[in-house]
């Protein structure tokens, strides 16, 4: 009963769910209800998993371990953000600045890294790759779009050129698609795998 | 037949070679598939870390789902019971972490079936940052507190799955991406060789352990794509002559 | 410059000098960075999903609301007290149910999703592009729309043959170990160079974005001293 309770609960909610697709209007109510638990699920879950990261920052400080001197300022920041948070509200300007502030410059920055990365890795593509027609497609695509961005390639609406290189633009739609349906076939197949219970991620077992 | 008609089939064809493959797949028959070599590769690194008593660790994700790829979190959770067995976790060098709370219970959940004995105060499963971008800029530190031997990443990821990557090969440590956007397999495509693309991503957890059901999940997949691709000729053939 | 406008200035030039030093190795100043990044949004991902989460779809109601309210809140509220008691090392199995639900809904959002909101619009625009009036419904050169059409299904096509798992039936062991059935194996080599454009377009895109971040930091930085010296 202990495992078999949840199987039930799992496939119960997947299969009402999934004909919420086909009975729309019937299932409508039920659907947003479930859906509402759903939200509040992973709300909490949510919560959880930042009571673990606070629980792993704080054991590291409380037995002095490698890196407590950096879990200090997570466990500051966090008390600091979440205080300023329930006592001024969210839409607080010193809140909002405090926040917005510190994330956007940070993530600004991290993005900004990754070109760098994204420069130098490109110059090892075919050490890394060999000459594979992938890979060789990819350079070749990549500085072609590049190329195609910088704007200086654009003939006059209507005549053949212009048609051509929207041609080519349109190109990699092809493959988006292709890799698109694959996934989505794949995900199919990992759904389906949870509503027949073959996977159980809720109780560890395979 | 409408569209919504051929959507339904697929689920419904799914679910019964799913279930008749499992069954078959349980005797002596297998699937034969090609010969995948990067998560064999990714396999003898585990080895070898361990062997160098360094850290393993498994990434599953930055995010539980999203709206383009609703099936990774779960994917990457039905990788992990094959890659975090009671043996790997018994040095306390197997390290777990997520970016997405629901993906740290599911995996705390499913290392807790692996121990026999119950549950072990010490699970290694934890959350660097809750967004995306905070949890790669928790992971990166961690790479410099316990240096990784091997990394494995699986689940959902965006551009940011490149920074990580090369935090841990800055480290000296091996990656293999099962990371299933598009956008994070663009930018793993230079430097990561042990990279599955697109929906090679799903021969996994086949790919560690060929159980019937895994079995059952390529062939199964195999034959609805073999079907929508003549569906598609089929199609469009009909829309030319004006039919459909 | 006001003073709000310079102590928040001073923070975001700090920070971003912080991460940017990661460029010459990971450092004390960049791991500060990553770490005040991870406590600010842990603390205001609290806050928000406290605030509008929690408190209108289950405090709320539990405190203020009808009875009628009060029972429908009965199964989250149940559900959310599992799997909080489930991460007790005494109480580990009751975090199994609401897993459960979790694990039920999204596999039937994610199969759902997957394919009436993927594979089937997909697989519509594909065919679509087939259809006559669609040759002729802009101005232009209809036969380009006719090539288009061929190579979005060859390219299709090819990408989903690439995929394929199984292989061609030989004995063990043979240079056929890695090969798909024979029709498979030429759409393949199409696909390859279709998914290898496409990577290297979304690669592209990528690295714009990214470089436009990096512009956005360095005109940051620099407009920030040139008003800090007294420029407007």
């Amino acid at each position: 009963m202990k495992k078999i309770f949840p199987i039930f609960i799992a496939i119960g909610t997947g299969l009402t769910v999934l004909a919420g697709y086909f009975f729309t209007l019937q299932l409508a109510p039920v659907l947003g209800l479930l859906i509402n638990w759903g939200i509040v699920l992973v709300g909490l879950a949510g919560l959880i998993g930042i009571g673990y990261l606070l629980k792993m920052h704080v054991t590291r400080v409380a037995k002095q371990q490698k890196g407590g001197f950096y879990s200090v300022i997570v466990l500051v920041t966090f008390l600091f953000t979440a205080v300023a948070g329930f006592i001024l509200t969210p839409e607080d300007a010193f809140f909002r600045n405090w926040v917005l502030n510190i994330i956007i410059p940070v993530e600004t920055s991290l993005l900004a890294l990754l070109a760098v990365t994204l420069l130098y890795g490109s110059l090892f593509i075919i050490r890394s790759r060999g000459w594979t027609p992938m890979s060789v497609s990819f350079l070749a695509s990549a500085l072609a779009s590049l190329v195609f961005s910088l704007g200086y390639l654009s003939p006059q609406a209507g005549s053949v050129a212009a048609d051509w290189i929207n041609f080519i633009r349109r190109l990699p739609i092809a493959g988006i698609r292709g890799i698109l349906i694959g996934m989505a076939l794949g995900g199919v197949i990992v759904g389906v795998r949870v509503l027949l219970a073959m996977d159980r991620p809720y109780d560890g077992d395979k | 037949m409408t569209w919504t008609q051929i959507g339904w089939t697929v689920i419904g064809l799914s679910a019964v070679l799913l279930i008749v493959f499992s069954i078959l797949f349980k005797g002596k028959r297998q699937y034969k598939v090609r010969k995948f070599t990067s998560p064999g590769v990714f396999q003898k690194q585990r080895v070898a870390a361990i062997e160098r008593g360094q850290a393993r660790h498994l990434v599953l994700g930055d995010q539980f789902w999203s709206r383009s790829y609703p099936a990774l979190g779960l994917h990457a959770l039905a990788t992990l019971p094959s890659l975090a067995t009671s043996e790997d976790l018994l040095d306390g060098e197997q390290l777990l972490s997520a970016g997405a709370g629901e993906l740290v219970l599911f995996a705390r959940q499913i290392v807790e079936g692996h121990y026999q004995g119950g549950f072990s105060t010490h699970l290694p499963v934890f959350l660097p940052g809750p967004t995306p971008f905070s949890f790669l800029a928790g992971f990166i530190p961690e790479t410099g507190l316990h240096p990784p031997g091997s990394v494995g990443m699986f689940g959902n990821f965006g551009l940011t799955a490149a920074l990580l990557s090369e935090a841990v090969e800055l480290r000296g440590g091996h990656v293999f991406a099962a990371a299933g956007s598009i956008t994070a397999q663009a930018a793993l495509f230079m430097k990561t060789q042990d990279l599955l693309i697109g929906e090679e991503v799903f021969l996994l957890p086949g790919g560690f352990e060929p159980t019937a059901v895994n079995q059952a999940g390529w062939v199964t997949e195999d034959i609805i794509r073999l079907a929508l691709m003549i569906l598609l000729v089929i199609a469009a053939g009909l829309k030319m002559a004006g039919v459909i | 410059m006001s003073m709000q406008e310079l102590i928040w200035g001073v923070v975001g030039l700090l920070l971003t000098v912080m991460v940017l030093s990661y460029l010459i190795g990971d450092n004390l100043f960049f791991r500060i960075a990553g770490y005040i990044l991870v406590g600010v949004t842990a603390g205001f991902l609290t806050v928000l999903v406290t605030r509008q989460i929690l408190w209108p779809y289950l405090i709320q109601p539990v405190a203020y609301g009808s009875w009628l309210e009060r029972l429908w809140v009965l199964i989250p509220l149940v559900l959310a007290l599992l799997l909080v008691i489930g991460q007790f090392k005494r109480f580990e199995g009751a975090g199994r149910v609401p897993l459960a639900f979790l694990a039920g809904l999204t596999a039937a959002i994610a199969v759902g999703g997957s394919v009436f909101g993927t594979l089937i619009p997909q697989m519509r625009a594909v065919v679509d592009g087939f259809a006559p009036s669609s040759w002729y419904a802009t101005p232009g050169r209809p036969w380009m729309r006719i090539m288009e059409a061929v190579f979005m299904l060859v390219g299709v096509l090819g990408t989903l043959s690439y995929f394929h798992f199984g292989r061609r039936r030989r004995q063990e062991h043979t240079p056929g170990d890695e090969e798909r059935p024979l029709f498979l194996e030429v759409l393949k080599k199409v696909g390859e160079i279709f998914i290898g454009v496409t990577l290297g377009t979304v690669f592209a895109g990528i690295f714009l974005s990214a470089l436009l971040a990096m512009i956005d930091r360095i005109e940051f930085i620099g407009d920030f001293i040139f008003r800090l010296l007294g420029g407007n």
